[in-house]
C-alpha cells in the first residue's frame, strides 16, 4: 500500500514545473556568475594526472623488479624478458638479453628453478633479435665473447644434466650458438679480407 | 549519454563553460524539482537551484570520476546542503521547518487532494531530514544506493538497513501509530 502511495506522490513529484526563468535564462545567468578557473585549478588537474603516472610507474616498476627472481615458465617470467629486451633497446647493450637467458637455460637445466624448454624458446629469441642488432666490429667482437662464454656455461650444464631428453636439447642450443658463432666469425674474416685487400691496393 | 557525460565533465573541469552548460541543461530540472519538493518555495528553489550549479563549477576540479564519482550524487550533495544551509539562516520553509509546512492547511490543502496521499505526505514530514532524503532519492530520482550514500553522507550497507527501517516508520506513521 505505501509503495503504491509512494508511486503516487513520485508522479506528483516529477510532474513539478519548472519556472520559465530557469528554462529561458537559467543557464545564461548561471554562466555570467561562474568564476574563472585559475591557474590552481589546472595545477590540480595536472596534479591529479602526474599522480596517476606515478602511480602507474610505481606498479611497474613493483611487476618489473619482482619479475627479476622470476623463472622461465613463470607468471611473470614474459614480464622479465621484456623487460630485459627495452633495456637493450635503450642502451644499445644486446648482449644482456643473451647472457640472462643463457643464466635461465643453466638455472632450468640444473634444475634449481624454471621450465628448460621454455627458457631455451626464450634464449633462442635472444639469439635472433641479437644478431640482427650487433653491426659494428666492436659489437660483433664482444658478442662473439659472450657467445664463447655462454657455450661453456651451457657444456658445463649439458655436463651436469643426468637427463638424457635435456642434454639433447642442451646441445642443439650449442649448436645453434656455434652457428651463430660462425656466422659472426665469417662475417669478421670477410670484413678483415676486405680490410686487407683495401690495405694492399693503398700499398700498390 | 554516459560516455558523453564523462567527457563534458573532463571538459568542464579545465574550465570549457559551454560544456559545463551541456551538464546543466541535464540536470537543473532535477535539481529544481528536489529543492522545490524540500523548501516548498518556487522562488528559493530557484535560487538554490542556480546557487548549486554555481558552487559545482567551482568544486569540479575536485570530482574524480575515477574514483566512481557520480556526477548528480555530487550535485544532489551540494543542493542538499545548501537547503539545509539556507534553512539555518532564514527561517523560512525549508526542510528545518518542512514539518510545520507540510501539516499546515495551506500545504494540505495546496497538496493533497486525496487522504492517503495527505498522510503520506505528512508521514514524510515528520521524517528525520536524512530519511526524507533517502526516501526522495530512492524512491522519486530513483538514484543507485551508493549515489542516495553519498548525498546523505551515510555508508551504503547502512543505507538497505536503513530504508527498511523508514518505510516501517512511514507505515506506522501513516497509521497513526
Amino acid at each position: 500500500m505505501i509503495e503504491d502511495e509512494l508511486k503516487k506522490l513520485k508522479e506528483e513529484y516529477r510532474e513539478t514545473q519548472v519556472p520559465p526563468y530557469l528554462i529561458y535564462d537559467g543557464w545564461t545567468s548561471v554562466r555570467t556568475r561562474l568564476a574563472d578557473r585559475g591557474g590552481w585549478a589546472i595545477w590540480l588537474f595536472a596534479r591529479r594526472i602526474a599522480l596517476a603516472v606515478l602511480f602507474l610507474a610505481l606498479i611497474f616498476t613493483g611487476v618489473v623488479t619482482t619479475s627479476k627472481a622470476a623463472a622461465p615458465g613463470d607468471f611473470l617470467y614474459p614480464v622479465k624478458v621484456a623487460s630485459d629486451n627495452l633495456y637493450a633497446k635503450i642502451s644499445g647493450d644486446y648482449q644482456k638479453p643473451v647472457e640472462n637467458r643463457t643464466q635461465d637455460i643453466v638455472k632450468s637445466s640444473s634444475g634449481q628453478n624454471g621450465n628448460l624448454d621454455e627458457a631455451i624458446k626464450q634464449y633462442e629469441n635472444a639469439l635472433d633479435q641479437s644478431k640482427t642488432q650487433v653491426n659494428d666490429q666492436r659489437s660483433k667482437e664482444e658478442f662473439k665473447r659472450t657467445l664463447e662464454e655462454g657455450q661453456q656455461q651451457l657444456r658445463q650444464a649439458q655436463d651436469e644434466n643426468n637427463n638424457e631428453q635435456d642434454r639433447e636439447k642442451l646441445q642443439r642450443v650449442i649448436e645453434k650458438t656455434n652457428e651463430l658463432q660462425g656466422e659472426i666469425k665469417g662475417n669478421r674474416d670477410s670484413h678483415d679480407d676486405s680490410q686487407q685487400e683495401e690495405n694492399k691496393k693503398s700499398e700498390d | 549519454m554516459e560516455e558523453d557525460l564523462t567527457q563534458l565533465i573532463i571538459l568542464a573541469q579545465v574550465g570549457d563553460r559551454d560544456a559545463y552548460g551541456k551538464i546543466y541543461g541535464q540536470f537543473y530540472k532535477r535539481i529544481y524539482r528536489y529543492c522545490q519538493f524540500n523548501t516548498y518555495d518556487a522562488v528559493l528553489a530557484q535560487d538554490i537551484c542556480q546557487e548549486t550549479f554555481v558552487r559545482a563549477w567551482k568544486a569540479l576540479p575536485t570530482f574524480s570520476i575515477k574514483k566512481g564519482g557520480s556526477l548528480q550524487a555530487f550535485l544532489f550533495r551540494i543542493a542538499r546542503n545548501l537547503i539545509i544551509d539556507n534553512s539555518r539562516k532564514k527561517k523560512t520553509a525549508s526542510i528545518e521547518n518542512y514539518e510545520n509546512l507540510a501539516s499546515s492547511e495551506d500545504l494540505a490543502e495546496n497538496l493533497d487532494r486525496r487522504e492517503e496521499s495527505k498522510k503520506l505526505k505528512e508521514a514524510m514530514a515528520r521524517l528525520a531530514e536524512v530519511d526524507r532524503q533517502i526516501i526522495v532519492l530512492h524512491y522519486f530520482e530513483e538514484m543507485s544506493g551508493a549515489e542516495i550514500a553519498k548525498v546523505v553522507g551515510i555508508r551504503e550497507g547502512a543505507l538497505r538497513v536503513r530504508t527498511h527501517r523508514i518505510i516501517k516508520k512511514l507505515k506506522d506513521l501513516m497509521e497513526g501509530k
